[in-house]
């Protein structure tokens, strides 16, 4: 069994699981952190961003002017922005049987994998995963799509020229793989193979394994997954909560006895407490709103933030706050909060029940309902006419490269009264900012991450006990800027196996048996023989036969009676009679009896040596060897047949006969 | 008199002549029933009543006759209610608790017989716990002149009387406890002395009884001698389960120590001696609070304690595992007790987990390792560190030759600790493996932000106010601070403000910010101990001379916004506190006119 990893990121994971014949890949998630290299995409002309000045090295040798620009002392690329891909070379794609795919973040990459890569598979994901998937990547690609960029920039990405880039881009890894936004084409095409499925549906994937999906707690529809053959089980823990929030909880039985579990997806903010966080989310929009001043919050168009406005939906009243109008821009905005209505069985118990009432399970209706918070597709339109200050506005895309949200940079960053409050943690926020440096608003970082922290995945692992871990390479050690924080690491006995982006890994794990079938006809023909109380064994000679992974023994066919023969000569040459099967040997050698045999056979003078295997026995007189050990014994013995004869039967004596 | 009054006294003397007259028919009644009552409080009332009138000196026997044929008739009574003969035993004790009543008693029955355990164990009714602890109650109520005590002896109740110290009722062994004592220190023969001063049983022995009748001395030999051979054999728990009883005995045996006479004093000691020597060494860790209380009882005794109370002390300080150890240290610190030989040690065992921790490194301990080990253990550290924590304030107030460090070590120390448990890395730690048991333990939290507002009046802390601000700074501002811990951090706030006579701008404005943040805060106890603090230390500032004004944390234009916000919160204790608050921060400006 080989685990393939094509991704370093610790919640983009990308594996590929080869495992008894088929050949799985865990996720496709799209590292979007280069796009950080990138100048924001504005929606309306920006000057300010149009004025900056193109990066010439001191020397002068170097003059990509057209390509890069300089902002606040760092370099950024003018260019549309592209995405770091999972790792594509490792093995060849189109040999993919199948993706399971955990959550909505973790399929952002898969028109890259499925789509002219000679992918022939299936996806499997839950619907909410889908549909809010599509939802995410239709948001992309209209992001990307209604800012086109004339120019293309890879000069700056030829290998002599990037070692003498300033800053971020020098340490940029891989540039040369980072590809623009696929189409909505691809998007549509990618999402065809999908196949849905619930959870804890079994899906047989050509008789060798079986993959069923369970609740992972984190966001709608998401699933960790199992794998398992009849003797084997692998678990694919990916990006899972235990807290209390919007989606069904974490089925954490059902990964008990497994004997390899992958484990990614840990929170990326383990010493941020989600709840702390909220607290700091809620104070600061307030204080923010009390001094006059907008609330901008950068922000996925699906799953904290559904949180998040049931949070506000509380607190507006208790913080004075029932004027502030709420805005929500996205392309997909109302899909999203619809969405979020309907799929009520991937939601907790509490939302479910809210639904036979009938009520919507989410308290965001009511928010609409009343006018509170209001959701238009972009800033143009409607929007306009309605947009009333200090308000607050929560719109995508969290890394400030492209969206509306740049627009509200622009028009915000200069005033003191303005915060800027991010809650999405796969951006570090000073990178994030940096194009639009320098910046007066005021800027709050409280990250949500409701993943499993270290503290949860050890009582959890404790608890279902795996045999074996395999998970990402940092999660291994500290942080490097905590690295006090011995609390802040996956402890385990036996330690887990790491791996990084490119690692091949070969899993400790020994298949050792099969399942094989055996034909009712055959099976009545055999002659069991009891070896000890209720084990009974029989010998059997049969055919087996495999198809689809299934095995099955079936009778030997017997040979078509021989055409009589005409001559005398040829039936001497024929092999004599059977004399039916050799008897089958079974048991272990007990020491002190046999030596206590050989003793009653004169043989006295025996050294014995104990061996890792058994033990050795130096017949000195004879000079003989006999070799005891489990496998097997071997009596060394050179010419004389009569002895290792005696020897043998001596032997016998301690073996069962079948 | 007021006219009013002199009804209401009128009116208090025509029930009372209504209860005498009504009384005896009610005793008949109740004597001569059978079953259970539907609401015994009715005889705890009547019961009040009694002992009122007994305490003003109505001679209850003389006042009601119909009592003393109550007693024997419900004595008699094999049917009557256990409640009902609860209430008899306990009327008997008030009867008997003098010499006259006591003897009338005898003239219609033998109290003997009131008492008399074997008949009541023949009915089955001494199964009943209510009929045991009126037994108890009765006998301690009787227990206040020689002949009571008398009585005890001769009719072998002091066999009984122990073997209630292990009842399974709790209530009737605690009974049963005190009893033991009362009988030791209140027949004592003579006046007992304790620190060389002279004690008063006050407690114990009634204003009317002070002065105790001679008492036979043979007979309080006797007490003492059969209570001090059951205390030396039953102090040692047998099995796991008696370790209740034998905490119990020994809260008794200090109660005793603490309060006894020269010779019962020594009597006592003598005797539980060998046990407390085995008790110090099995170390049971449920045992280690009572046993201090004696051993501590025993020191406290300067003028009487022999060397071996000491060894005890020392052996409790020295020899047990370190959590033990510790209890010990923190046990003899809350006490108050106070020599150069043993409150070093204890000192030293406390701060030596903090200075673990925070690799101070200024103690050179023999049992750092040992400790250390402790510290790694999940369920020891946050105990450990809790206790050593919450003594420091005590520890602070030690003559200053008693410390191994100057007092703002001991801040440092804190400060130090406070900066780990919210995982600060402005500190590095000296046990890392303990790390992940203080990181966030809110419980760690809470005890060393008391400990920092109670040390604040330290000698030669001011060096260290910038540093304390800026830790309680720290936790204002961090997004998991409970709010217990964000109220225990503004009483820091307050104290420490005391301490310091120029706080920076900038930390002013920090604090400001933060003020103004944790106003708008989604919990509302927050948001409510935020208007409190603001209110509060507008109230400091005012509190001080009008020559030396002392300026406020905050300044009114950037705390007024905040209250009159808070005045619309959905809370009403927030709109409550905020108009409190609102009060103490416009005092000035009222004074003024």
């Amino acid at each position: 069994m080989k685990l393939y990893c094509l991704s370093g990121h610790p919640t983009l994971p990308c594996n590929v699981l080869k495992f008894k014949s088929t050949t799985i890949m865990l996720d496709c998630g799209l590292d979007t952190t280069s796009v950080l290299n990138f100048l924001p995409l504005p929606l309306v002309h920006s000057p300010r961003l149009s004025k900056l000045p193109g990066w010439v090295s001191k020397d002068g040798t170097i003059n990509l002017e057209k390509e890069l620009k300089e902002c606040a002392g760092r370099v950024f690329v003018d260019s549309q922005p592209e995405f770091c891909l999972p790792e594509r070379e490792l093995l060849d794609l189109s040999t993919i049987d199948v993706i399971l795919i955990s959550n909505y973040h973790c399929m952002m990459a898969l028109p890259y994998i499925t789509e002219n890569t000679g992918f022939t598979g299936t996806v499997y994901a839950t619907e909410p995963t889908l549909q809010i998937g599509r939802l995410l990547m239709e948001e992309l690609v209209n992001f990307m799509e209604r800012v086109p960029k004339p120019q293309s920039a890879t000069c700056w990405k030829n290998k002599e020229i990037q070692r003498l880039l300033p800053g971020a881009l020098k340490d940029a890894v891989e540039v040369w793989t980072w590809k623009k936004c696929y189409t909505m084409q691809e998007v549509n095409s990618a999402l065809s193979k999908v196949q849905l499925v619930g959870y804890s549906q079994k899906v047989e994937l050509f008789g060798a394994v079986q993959v069923s999906p369970l609740s992972s707690g984190y966001s709608l529809g998401s699933s960790n997954w199992i794998i398992q053959s009849h003797h084997e089980k692998v678990s694919y823990v990916s990006g899972s909560s235990l807290l209390t929030t919007h989606p069904q909880p974490m089925d954490q039985s059902s990964l008990k006895n497994s004997d390899v579990l992958i484990l990614t997806g840990l929170t990326q903010m383990p010493t941020a407490n989600p709840d702390g966080m909220l607290g700091e989310f809620c104070s600061n929009l307030a204080m923010t709103i009390r001094a006059g001043g907008n609330v901008l919050v950068p922000c996925y168009s699906s799953g904290v933030i559904y949180d998040l406005l049931e949070c506000l939906y509380q607190f507006i009243d208790s913080a004075n706050l029932g004027t502030t109008p709420f805005y929500f821009i996205s392309p997909v905005a109302n899909s999203s909060l619809e969405f979020s209505q309907i799929f009520a069985e991937w939601l907790c118990h509490n939302k479910q029940s809210k639904v036979y009432l009938p009520e919507p399970p989410f308290p965001h209706a009511e928010l609409i309902q009343t006018n509170k918070l209001k959701h238009y597709p972009s800033i143009h339109g409607d929007f306009s006419n309605e947009f009333r200050q200090p308000c607050v506005v929560f719109t995508g895309h969290p890394s400030l490269r492209f969206g509306d949200v740049v627009h509200f940079m622009e028009l915000w960053g200069k005033s003191s009264l303005n915060t800027i409050i991010f809650t999405e943690p796969d951006f570090n926020y000073l990178d994030a900012l940096a194009p639009y440096q320098p910046l007066s608003m005021k800027c709050i970082y409280c990250p949500i991450d409701t993943r499993l922290n270290f503290h949860q995945v050890s009582k959890l692992l404790k608890e279902i006990q795996p045999l074996h871990v395999v998970c990402l390479e940092q999660y291994t050690q500290p942080p490097v800027s905590q690295s006090h924080r011995s609390d802040l690491m996956l402890e385990l006995q036996p330690p887990p196996m790491p791996y990084r982006r490119c690692s091949v890994l070969n899993l400790p794990f020994k298949r050792r048996y099969e399942r094989v079938y055996i034909m009712p006809e055959l099976a009545n023909s055999l002659v069991p023989c009891e070896v000890k109380p209720g084990v009974s064994v029989a010998t059997v000679s049969a055919v087996i036969h495999s198809k689809d992974n299934k095995h099955t023994l079936q009778s030997v066919p017997k040979p078509p009676p021989a055409p009589p023969s005409k001559k005398r000569k040829r039936v001497l040459e024929e092999p004599p009679a059977s004399q039916g099967p050799k008897a089958l040997l079974s048991g272990a050698v007990p020491l002190e009896g046999f030596l206590a045999t050989l003793q009653k056979h004169g043989i006295t003078e025996v050294k014995v040596e104990e061996t890792p295997e058994g033990h050795i026995l130096h017949l000195q007189e004879q000079d003989t060897l006999i070799q005891l050990d489990e496998e097997g014994t071997h009596i060394v013995c050179d010419n004389n047949e009569p002895l290792r004869t005696t020897l043998r039967d001596l032997v016998l004596r301690f073996l069962l006969k079948l | 008199m007021h006219p009013v009054s002199d009804r209401c006294v009128s009116m208090a003397l025509d029930q009372h002549r209504e209860c005498v007259a009504l009384l005896p028919r009610v005793c008949e009644l109740l004597a001569a029933s059978g079953s259970g009552l539907p609401d015994d409080t009715s005889l705890e009332k009547l019961l009040d009543w009694f002992t009122q009138l007994s305490l003003a000196g109505t001679c209850l026997h003389e006042s009601f006759p119909c009592l003393l044929e109550f007693i024997p008739a419900v004595t008699h009574n094999t049917a009557a209610d256990p409640a009902i003969i609860c209430f008899m035993m306990k009327l008997t004790g008030l009867l008997a608790g003098t010499v006259e009543g006591f003897h009338r008693l005898q003239e219609h029955l033998t109290l003997a017989e009131v008492f008399k355990v074997q008949s009541w164990k023949e009915t089955g009714l001494w199964d009943d716990p209510s009929v045991r602890s009126g037994w108890i109650h009765g006998l301690r109520s009787t227990m206040q002149h020689p002949r009571a005590l008398n009585l005890l002896l001769q009719s072998e109740l002091m066999e009984h009387l122990l073997h209630l110290q292990t009842d399974p009722s709790l209530f009737v062994a605690s009974s049963a406890n005190e009893l033991l004592a009362h009988i030791l220190l209140f027949y004592q023969p003579e006046s007992p002395v304790t620190n060389g001063k002279a004690h008063t049983c006050e407690e114990t022995r009634p204003t009317q009884n002070r002065s105790v009748p001679s008492t036979s001395s043979a007979e309080y030999n006797t007490a003492v001698i059969s209570i001090c051979d059951y205390l030396k054999q039953s102090l040692l728990p047998q099995e796991q389960k008696h370790l209740q009883q034998s905490a119990r005995l020994l809260r008794l045996v200090a109660q005793i120590l603490s309060q006894a006479g020269g010779p019962l004093w020594v009597q006592l000691f003598e005797s539980v001696r060998g046990p407390l020597e085995d008790l110090v060494t099995a170390a049971h860790s449920q045992l280690t609070l009572p046993l201090m209380e004696v051993i501590l009882a025993a020191n406290s005794n300067s003028s009487q304690a022999p060397q071996r109370a000491s060894d005890l002390l020392c052996a409790m300080l020295e020899v047990r595992p370190p959590t033990e150890r510790i209890r010990a240290a923190a046990a003899l610190t809350q006490q108050g007790f106070c020599d150069p030989v043993h409150t070093p040690k204890a000192v030293k065992i406390l701060l030596l987990p903090l200075d673990i921790l925070t690799g101070q490194s200024l103690l050179n301990s023999e049992s750092a390792g040992e400790t250390r080990e402790e510290l790694q253990n999940k369920s020891s550290c946050t105990s450990i560190v809790c206790l050593c924590v919450t003594n420091l304030h005590q520890i602070t107030l030690l003559p200053d030759d008693f410390l191994p460090c100057p007092r703002p070590v001991i801040v440092s120390t804190l400060v130090s600790l406070l900066h780990m448990c919210i995982g600060s890395s402005a500190v590095s730690s000296g046990c890392a493996g303990a790390n992940r048991f203080i990181f966030g333990n809110g419980k760690i939290q809470k005890s060393a932000l008391e400990a920092l507002t109670a040390i604040n009046h330290c000698s030669g802390v001011h060096d260290k106010v910038n540093k304390v601000f800026t830790v309680l700074l720290l936790y204002l501002n961090h997004p998991d601070s409970d709010p217990v811990v964000l109220h225990k951090c503004y009483q820091a706030f307050l104290k420490w403000t005391s301490v310091c006579t120029n706080l920076s701008d900038e930390l002013r404005q920090d604090l400001k910010q933060l003020v103004q943040k944790r106003a708008c805060d989604l919990r509302w106890e927050v948001r409510d101990s935020t208007v409190e603090f603001l209110g509060q230390q507008a109230a400091l500032s005012h509190s001080t001379s009008d020559t030396s004004p002392n300026l406020p944390l905050l300044e009114e234009c950037s705390t007024l916004p905040l209250l009159r916000e808070a005045l619309q919160d959905q809370e009403s204790y927030v709109r409550a506190s905020a108009v409190s608050a609102l009060a103490q921060t416009l005092r000035r400006g009222w004074r003024r006119g």
